[in-house]
This record gives structure tokens, sequence and C-alpha cells, in this order.
């Protein structure tokens, strides 16, 4: 069985700090999941070149093969057009299980998972903490309502991970290289990918900037706590 | 006239409070944009009694419409995989310029997945502001708080999937009998088979309005003094990755990106520097108290208010001032 794993490298703050990581917490815990299932783990991003380093920090903890797809018609897509590029690349790898992150701690946006399992008219499971598979099903815990309920679904299908229990092995050395597609081998046209980031909202984001007040004693905070109700 | 659905997730026979959060929001945007609002209540083939009282409960809290859209039995949880058609063949009968979901465990999973069948913008979890030219403006906090991306829905030429963050939305009143429409669609086979179910330690945080966190710098012997102040503060504990892997608490309360998504209104960050991977599982409109030794963390660019200095010393003098004082 293959599993293919969706990643992405962790942008630099808009303010040019870079990245705490090379992937998400989210990502790292969908590749951890994979790695321990057994079977082959193949690994996919689709960017510029920087997107390498995270599927060499993939191909060094236990994924088998990685792809990036690039080309000049997907510079600035929304989760749409990623979408369709990472599904094609998907069905090019014979995933029976696609697993990601939940969601980044950058964008947090969550919607590639969910929006793949679309493109590709299988069913998806968001927020997953646990993952095992017992063909022809994927097995997912996930938590809600004060409950950690066990969910079954039949394969194919896309689960997004926010943790496991299971550790990222160790890096490795001596690594596939990384292979590179481009649009037109998935038979992608670029025009297909239409929407661009603008319905995200506005490019460059708005800094947060001096609004904390800075006090001096804890029993002025419990006063100003109390006075305005958070209490 | 454009259209607001709003999609109702139930609460046994009732609609669930986030969902009449979200309809009591979606109410005031469609006032101010005039829109028409639209309930997508599931329901069972054929709609049963209880529906009557939703249909009613709906129509009080201020839908103009409510969608009787065919689901699988009441008791499976709230899916993509279980009311994904469901939904589908609401937003097949009345195209929304905009859809809004509560943001609960089932409601995140439905709306990403509605939203890329729509071929909409998705925009999880935003404060909305109504502008000065009757426009309507979402605004989400990423890169864990430091930043803002705001999305003015008047410049967004197709559809809006919205999910809003449970509490922090008031419901809405309305006098006005909604209009009923059934659809006869098929109801579908839910793709997803529950096969065990477990107690959820953690459980307490998702609703906590007040949660204590204990971050990197919190040695082990002083974490029973995050334990006191949380109690005093009729809270829960939570624990950041950084403090769960040297072991402090329990992996189950974890907060952050990879771990529980909290959205109290007071949140007391204790020895916390403030990283993005933490501040990503808080919800924005959180009120953060930051404790912290060191006057430059990054939790103090986002913190409503802070206090520099040692945990040792702070948190056991909050927590007796608040004993004290509490009437």
């Amino acid at each position: 069985m293959t599993t293919v794993v969706l990643l992405r490298r962790l942008r630099a703050h808009p303010d040019g700090s870079p990245a705490p990581d090379v992937v998400g917490s989210c990502d790292a815990a969908a590749l951890a999941a994979a790695v321990a299932l057994g079977g082959e783990v193949a690994v996919v991003a689709a960017g510029p070149e920087r997107e390498d380093e995270a599927l060499r920090f993939a191909l060094r903890r236990g994924a088998g093969r990685a792809a990036r797809v690039w080309g000049d018609g997907l510079a600035g897509v929304d989760y749409h057009g990623v979408a369709r590029v990472l599904a094609a690349a998907a069905r090019r790898l014979d995933a029976q299980l696609i697993l990601t992150g939940d969601s980044s701690q950058d964008e947090g946006q969550g919607a590639v998972g969910p929006a793949v399992a679309e493109v590709l008219g299988v069913p998806h499971l968001t927020s997953a903490v646990g993952v095992a598979v017992e063909a022809p099903s994927v097995i997912a815990t996930r938590r809600e309502r004060g409950m950690v309920r066990t969910l079954k679904l039949p394969l194919p299908a896309v689960v997004t991970v926010r943790a496991t229990a299971a550790p990222l092995p160790p890096p490795a050395d001596g690594v596939p290289d990384v292979e590179v597609w481009d649009l037109a081998a998935l038979g992608i046209e670029t025009r297909e990918l239409k929407h661009r980031d603008r319905c995200l909202g506005r490019p460059s984001p708005v800094r947060l900037h001096g609004k904390t007040t800075m006090l001096r004693e804890p029993a002025e905070l419990v006063a100003r706590l109390r006075a305005e109700g958070l209490l | 006239m454009a259209n607001i659905l709003v999609y109702i997730e139930m609460d046994g026979d009732r609609p669930s409070v986030p969902s009449l959060e979200a309809l009591g929001e979606g109410r005031r945007i469609a006032s101010y944009l005039g829109a028409t609002l639209g309930a997508v209540l599931p329901c069972a083939t054929p709609p049963r009694y209880h529906e009557d009282d939703a249909i009613a409960v709906l129509s009080r809290h201020g839908a103009d419409k409510v969608v009787l859209s065919p689901g699988p039995d009441l008791g499976l949880p709230t899916l993509h995989a279980t009311h994904g058609h469901t939904l589908a063949a609401a937003t097949d009968r009345m195209p929304p310029a905009l859809l809004i979901l509560a943001a609960t465990p089932g409601g995140r999973d439905l709306a990403p997945r509605a939203a890329a069948r729509l071929g909409a913008a998705y925009v999880p979890e935003p404060s909305v502001e109504y502008g000065p030219r009757g426009d309507l403006v979402l605004t989400r906090s990423v890169y864990g708080w430091a930043h803002r991306r705001r999305l003015a829905a008047d410049e967004c030429e197709r559809p809006i999937v919205v999910t809003l963050t449970p509490g922090s939305y008031a419901p809405a009143r309305g006098d006005e009998e909604a209009e009923v429409i059934v659809l006869d669609a098929k109801p579908q086979p839910p793709l997803v088979e529950e096969t065990a179910r477990a107690r959820d330690a953690g459980a307490a945080l998702d609703d906590a309005r007040v949660v204590v966190v204990a971050g990197a710098g919190v040695a082990p012997e002083e974490f029973a003094l995050i334990e006191e102040l949380a109690s005093a503060l009729g809270g829960e504990v939570g624990v950041t990755r950084a403090a769960a892997r040297r072991g402090l608490g329990s992996p189950e309360r974890e907060v952050g990106a990879g771990g529980r998504r909290v959205a109290p209104r007071l949140y007391v960050a204790c020895a916390a520097s403030g990283s993005p991977e933490h501040l990503s599982g808080v919800s924005a409109d959180a009120h953060i108290v930051a404790i912290n030794n060191d006057p430059h963390a990054p939790i103090f660019r986002v913190a409503t208010y802070g206090l520099v200095g040692e945990v040792a010393e702070l948190v056991p003098r909050l927590s007796a001032i608040l004993r004290e004082t509490a009437s």
C-alpha cells in the first residue's frame, strides 16, 4: 500500500524572520503516522525549490520517495489550485491513503487536505489524533465533545492529522533525490489554476502592535480583569 | 437577493448552541447586507415531529428560511463523511454568497470541503467587522497572532465560507415565521462507521472560559502553582508543546497547532514565549495575560495584559489575591 503525505515548507514570517521549523507540527505528525503504518511512503509538495527542504526532511525520516510539482502557473494560486496539483500527483503515485497536517502554524487555513479529497472524490476526515490501516479501511481517532471517537473510513481516503503517538524516526543519510514534476506531466493546464491568492485577504498581513498594557502588581491585574468582566 | 446559509448542527433533537450563535451572526450580516438568511437543518426522512420544534427554534433565532435537507440518523457525529451530502444538497438549491458554520469539530470538518466544492474562499474563525460603506470585513490572525489577514467581502468575486468560534457570538431574535423548504434529495449512507469511543481526558479545555497554560519556562516543581492558579480562576490547565515535551501536564492537555484548540475568554500564559506553534491553538478573541521573566518575549506583543517577573513569585501572589478577594 502506498501512503502519500502532502507537505509544505513552513513560510518565513511576513516581516522577514525565518520559519522556526522546516515543516509544521501537524505535517510532521502526518509524516510520523505514515512511516509508522509501514508500506511505501511517498511525500509530495507543490511549489518552488525551497519546498525541497521539506521533502528532504521527510526523505531522511522514513519516506521512500519525494516529488515536487512546479510550474509557472502555480505561483500565487490559492488552495484550490494547490489541491488540484497535489491530487493529480497523489493519483500518479497510486495513493490509497493520503495524509497531511490538519493545519499549519503559519497560515493555519487547513483547507488543502479536504480540497484534495474533493478533487479526487474520496472521503476525508480532519483532525485525527491517531491513524491505523485495516485494509480496505483507515481507522482514525478524533476528539469531539468530550470523547475520543474511533472512526472507520473506506480507502482511498484523505486524513488530516493533528498529532500522533508515533515519534518521527531519527534522520538518516544517503537518501534519494527529490523528483521534480512539471504541470504538463500531471496533465494540468495553467489556465485551470485560475483562483489567485487575493481571496485569502490582503497578501501583506497587518502587524498587531502596541496593545499590551504592562502592569507591575498582581493586584492591579486582578482589579483590571474584574473591571472588564473577565473574571 | 444574495443568500446567506448557516449550517445547523443538532445537539440531540435541538439545534446546538454554537449553531444558534452562528445563526445570530448570520442574521446580523444578512440584515446589514440585505440578504436572505437560510438555516440548513439536517433531517431524517421522512421529517419527524421534533423537526417542527427545531424549525420554530430557528425562526425565533432569526432564520428567513429553513432548508430541511435529508441527513443520516441523529447520533452520528457531524462530519463530511456523514453530513456532506446534506449540506451539498442545500447549497445546490440555495447557492450562498456566504456560508457560515460553527467552528466545532464537525463544522471544521464540513466547512473546507464545502468551500472546495463551491470554489469558495475559505476563512476559518475570522473576526467579523461591519465596514463604514456597508461592507463586510473578515479578519483572521495568522503566524500565531503575529499578523492578520483581512478580506473585504465585496472584493472577493466568489462565495465565502467561514467558521465562527463558539462562545463568541450572540444568538439573534426573529419574529417572522421562517419559510420552510423541504429538499427531496435522496439520503446517502454515511461513509464512516464509529467503532469505539473513549473518554477524552483533556476535553474540559475545549469549553473552558479560563485557561492557564504552563510554558517551557515553568520548572517541574512550579507546575502545582499553575494548577493552583487555574483553580483560583475556576479554569483549566494546559501546557505548551515545549512544556509537554519536558513532561509537564498530560499530552491531552497540550494547546497548540499540534494539540488542542482552545477558545477561552481569558488565557493566562505562564513562562510561555508565544511561539506560532503555541498561539495558533488559541482562538484570536481570547484576552491573553502573559507572565514572563523576559520583557522581550513575543507573547508581550499580543497579550492584553503583561506582568514581567518570575512564575514562582508572581503566580502564587496572584492566586492568593484571587482567593482573598473572591466574592
